[in-house]
């Protein structure tokens, strides 16, 4: 029997993230009621007038509201990509970034910042990405057939280099506190998140997350290797390359918008599979609704833990991430 | 007699100090440092928490960061600059002839060879950070090679950090340099605290906000440094004040919720005051900040904005600013 | 024993008459070559399987059983050459409908997965479902009935890990029987089980011959082969080597040229099928 009915804790999730959008986005440094906040977020979808002064309903709308989206939307999108990448490498350990994704994007974004062109931070993070990516195909083919490992090894390479060239260049040119920022996107945070945050990452969920997350059967006909997959009569190298691609894609722009921010797309797809067992057509989906409601709160608790002081997202889930992580090896052990 | 922090007090032993009362020098004031004559004398002290002697007043000083190159101008030590590093903007007016001829040894932090190639025996750094292996070198390590070091006081951070920076502390700071380079700083030190107490405090208890650096999360001035100090001094309130530290990372909505009334841009080649506005504009929560809409934004320059020589400045060209919105 | 069909190792059309008169021809392969990394691996091989029947691919190995295996079934597909099952193309069918008629079971299964015994069978339905359907009821009861072949009911909601060698072997039967395929191709089925699982193995293979699937079966143990198959196809160094009825193919002569050791064939007093001892080659 599976452990948790997935149809039960798809509902459970899906009201999870609707509440936890709806409280956290009344949360924060300013006091401002819930009532206060829900009638603003109404006015500006045409229904009644806000309570607010404009300063203050901007708080609501320009800064909360936003973010609370896009946090849902990286959530989803960095624990669907880590679903899909573990199961592609058939590695556990499998997570979003593993193909130099985020130090590509790193790289981008960090060259930006320190020219002081920080308009222009989501196009260079996601150009660095997808050359990454380049470079990682490009690595493995020259190995001979792209297989998973090889793809593997070579993102490891190519994410090495990356992470050197970034260094050096923070460290050549950084001044004053632009360390601080710097710092900042590389744990990642979603301080920035507007509303044009909110369409790319939103996009990146509809038009490719929803179409991966139906991919669950075809990923469980991996279970046993190439070989039995295509007797099945899947395309192996066409569903690896495309959910490859489709992973890196939505991985790309959610770096592109909130930074490397860790452990979502490592730990979820485990706590899920912990809970439902490990057929894809259910965990593709629920990772997705269970990392949307993490991210939520992970970065209410960033913004309002040290109040009015702000720390990056990726710290919390780090630490939140790396306990819970080590508390997953052991429990695998016992049931593998 | 000025209150020197307790800790340079306690320390201060300056061996032939008495003899020197004794010989009739001239000191004007009775402070615990007296006045410079030409006999070479031991200055003894704890420098953030490291301790650090002087047996003659340096000749060969690099200066790392423009607060401690302009503090030398204003003591008139500029000849014993033989060079600079990590400087923060140009030099104001009236030390610029004298800055005319420092050599600027690097943009940013030197390394430590670089150091050691110049003989110098102090380096006199602006920030804490500079002294680490892969800068300017370790401490204790310059230290071992025959070359003195010495931070700001008012910068200190690994320890002896002011509890809430004051004047007196900036004062003594002018001070304690002046005891290691054997010179008087009586002067210059009445000379500011003359033009301090004319400063007019008219932030009649508006808020402000520091805005240092940041463009998603911002930094900005707290409550216990030089930005706190300048806007007490003119009378403004800052919004981050609760906050413990000299600088800090805060985070927009709080800005919003505050609404200040006036916003102090830091000044910096690497920033400049017109990025940050850049910035505000920008982002549509702040667009709408009162301040932002009507423009009321102070400028300081980014060395007269840590605590030094250019101080007292600072706080003149605040009031001074505020006055051109007042009137 | 007659022995008209082996002797000078070239390829040879096999003559395999239909077991059933008026049935539909069964699988039909003509000049397979399959080269994989630049080796040349089956070499131009032709091989017939009669509808319905069970047959047995032996050789040594290395002969390329694996290799053939899987280009009939257009897993690995091959370079050139041709396949039909009856009036199907096999090797240019769209892959979907090639799983609904073709099913094949690798050698050796093994997952990381934490799959039950029922999830691994439910892949078996993969080429009757569209990605998003739901499990039909007549799905669910495809599986059920596949477990129920196989004897594995029971099983059911065990971890597959959990299970030993011909269990998992059972499990892995059961879901290429969820395919509902018309052939089924086993890649040595009988590796690394014990006798009593061996033998339950082939003889599930053998009761699917009256529900009218083609079996063929790669087998290292020539005993069994003899024992269960009524034709066999022996390879060697990616040929051909003979074809046929067993009892006429299986020859003392041609164990000792393809195996290489002096073989002695004769009779289970139980079952009057053919045993095969070994003894070392003569000097």
């Amino acid at each position: 029997m599976a452990k948790v009915s997935p149809l039960a804790l798809g509902s459970a999730l899906a009201v999870a993230l609707v509440v936890s959008i709806t409280v956290a986005v009344t949360i924060g440094p300013a006091d401002i009621r819930f009532d206060e906040v829900w009638r603003s977020i109404a006015s500006h979808l045409g229904v009644g007038v806000s309570p607010l002064s404009e300063l203050r309903d901007g708080i609501v709308w320009q800064l909360r509201l936003p973010r609370v989206l896009t946090a849902a939307a990286v959530g989803a999108g960095l624990a669907l990509s880590g679903a899909v990448m573990q199961a592609i490498t058939r590695n556990p350990l499998a997570d979003p970034y593993l193909l130099g994704l985020s130090s590509g994007a790193a790289l981008g974004a960090v060259s930006v910042l320190l020219l002081g062109a920080a308009v222009l931070l989501p196009l260079a993070a996601f150009i660095g990405a997808l050359l990454a990516l380049t470079l990682t195909l490009l690595l493995a083919g020259s190995l001979g057939a792209i297989t998973p490992s090889r793809t593997v090894l070579a993102g490891i390479a190519v994410s090495a280099l990356a992470s050197a060239i970034t260094s050096f260049v923070i460290f050549w040119s950084v001044t004053g506190d632009s360390y601080r920022e710097v710092l900042s996107w590389l744990l990642g945070s979603l301080s920035g998140a507007r509303w044009p945050a909110v369409a790319i990452t939103m996009a990146a969920i509809i038009i490719i997350g929803i179409p991966v997350m139906m991919t669950g059967r075809l990923l469980d006909s991996f279970a046993f290797g190439d070989l039995q997959a295509a007797s099945l009569g899947v395309n192996v190298s066409a569903t690896r390359w495309g959910l490859l691609g489709a992973s890196a894609l939505v991985t790309g722009a959610m770096v592109s918008v909130s930074g490397s921010i860790g452990f979502v797309g490592l730990i979820l797809p485990h706590a899920v599979r912990l809970l439902v067992g490990p057929g894809h057509r259910a965990l593709l989906p629920l990772s997705a609704l269970l990392g949307a409601v993490f991210l939520v709160w992970a970065d209410t608790l960033a913004r309002t833990l040290f109040d009015p002081r702000e720390i990056p997202v990726g710290i919390v889930t780090a630490m939140i991430g790396a306990p819970v992580f080590a508390f997953l090896l052991t429990r695998r052990k016992s049931s593998t | 007699m000025s209150a020197l922090t307790y800790p340079v007090l306690a320390r201060v032993a300056v061996v032939a100090g008495v003899s020197v009362v004794a010989l009739g020098g001239c000191a004007a004031t009775p402070t615990a440092l007296d006045a410079p004559t030409t006999t070479a004398q031991r200055v003894e002290l704890s420098n953030c928490g490291f301790d650090v002697s002087f047996d003659a007043a340096p000749e060969r000083v690099i200066t790392i960061k423009s607060s401690t190159t302009e503090m030398l101008l204003a003591l008139g030590l500029g000849d014993r600059i033989i060079g600079t590093a990590f400087q923060d903007g140009p030099v104001p007016e009236q030390w610029a002839s004298d800055a005319a001829g420092l050599t600027l040894i690097a943009e940013r932090v030197p390394s430590e060879e670089a150091v050691l190639d110049l003989e110098p025996d102090l380096v006199f750094a602006g920030w804490e950070s500079t002294f680490s292996a892969d800068a300017a070198g370790e401490r204790a390590d310059l230290t071992s090679f025959g070359i003195n070091t010495f931070v700001s006081p008012s910068a200190c951070q690994s320890a002896e950090q002011p509890a809430q920076l004051s004047f007196d502390n900036v004062f003594s700071d002018i001070e304690t340099v002046a005891a290691i380079f054997q010179v008087d700083a009586t002067e210059l030190v009445n000379a500011q605290r003359a033009q301090l107490e004319a400063i007019e405090a008219n932030g009649n208890s508006r808020t402000a906000l520091w805005y240092s650096s940041g463009s998603d999360t911002p930094y900005v001035g707290a409550g216990i440094g030089a930005p706190q100090l300048l806007l007490d001094t003119v009378g403004l309130t800052n919004i981050a004040a609760d906050v413990n530290a000299t600088w800090a990372p805060y985070n927009w909505e709080a800005v919003v919720d505050a609404d200040p009334d006036f916003i102090v841009l830091v000044d910096a080649d690497w920033n400049s005051a017109e990025n940050k506005i850049g910035v505000l504009e920008a982002n549509p929560a702040t667009a709408n900040l009162s301040a932002v809409k009507a423009g009321r934004y102070l400028v300081v320059p980014f060395a007269a904005s840590e605590a030094g020589v250019r101080s007292v400045d600072a706080a003149e060209s605040l009031s001074a600013q505020i006055a051109e919105f007042d009137g | 024993m007659s022995q008209s069909n082996t002797r000078d190792g070239k390829n040879r059309r096999a003559n395999i008459a239909a077991t059933t008169p008026g049935e539909e021809s069964g699988l039909v392969a003509e000049r397979i070559r399959v080269t994989i990394d630049g080796t040349l691996l089956i070499d131009n091989v032709d091989c017939t399987v009669a509808r319905g029947s069970l047959s047995a691919l032996v050789g040594p190995n290395g002969a390329g059983k694996s290799t053939l295996l899987r280009a009939l079934t257009a897993v690995q597909a091959p370079i050139s050459g041709t396949v039909q099952f009856g009036d199907e193309d096999l090797l240019n069918m769209p892959r979907r409908a090639r799983a609904r008629l073709a099913a094949f079971v690798e050698q050796d299964a093994t997952t990381d997965s934490a799959f039950t015994v029922e999830m691994v069978v439910k892949l078996g339905r993969l080429p009757h479902q569209s990605l998003w359907e739901a499990d039909s009821a007549e799905s669910t009861a495809i599986v059920a009935s596949s477990l129920d072949t196989v004897g594995m009911t029971d099983f059911r909601y065990r971890e597959f890990h959990s299970l030993s060698g011909g269990e998992k072997q059972r499990v892995m039967l059961a879901r290429a029987l969820a395919q509902q395929p018309q052939l089924l191709t086993l890649d040595e089925p009988t590796n690394h089980l014990d006798i009593a699982a061996q033998l339950s193995v082939l003889e599930l293979l053998a009761e699917l011959r009256g529900t009218g699937v083609t079996v063929l079966a790669a087998l290292h143990d020539l005993s069994l082969a003899a024992s269960y198959c009524d034709h066999i196809i022996v390879l060697s160094r990616g040929r051909v080597v003979a074809a046929g009825a067993t009892e006429v193919v299986l020859t003392e002569q041609l164990i000792a040229d393809v195996y290489g050791v002096t073989a002695s064939i004769l009779r289970n007093p139980v079952t009057g099928k053919p045993v095969i001892g070994f003894s070392p080659a003569a000097p």
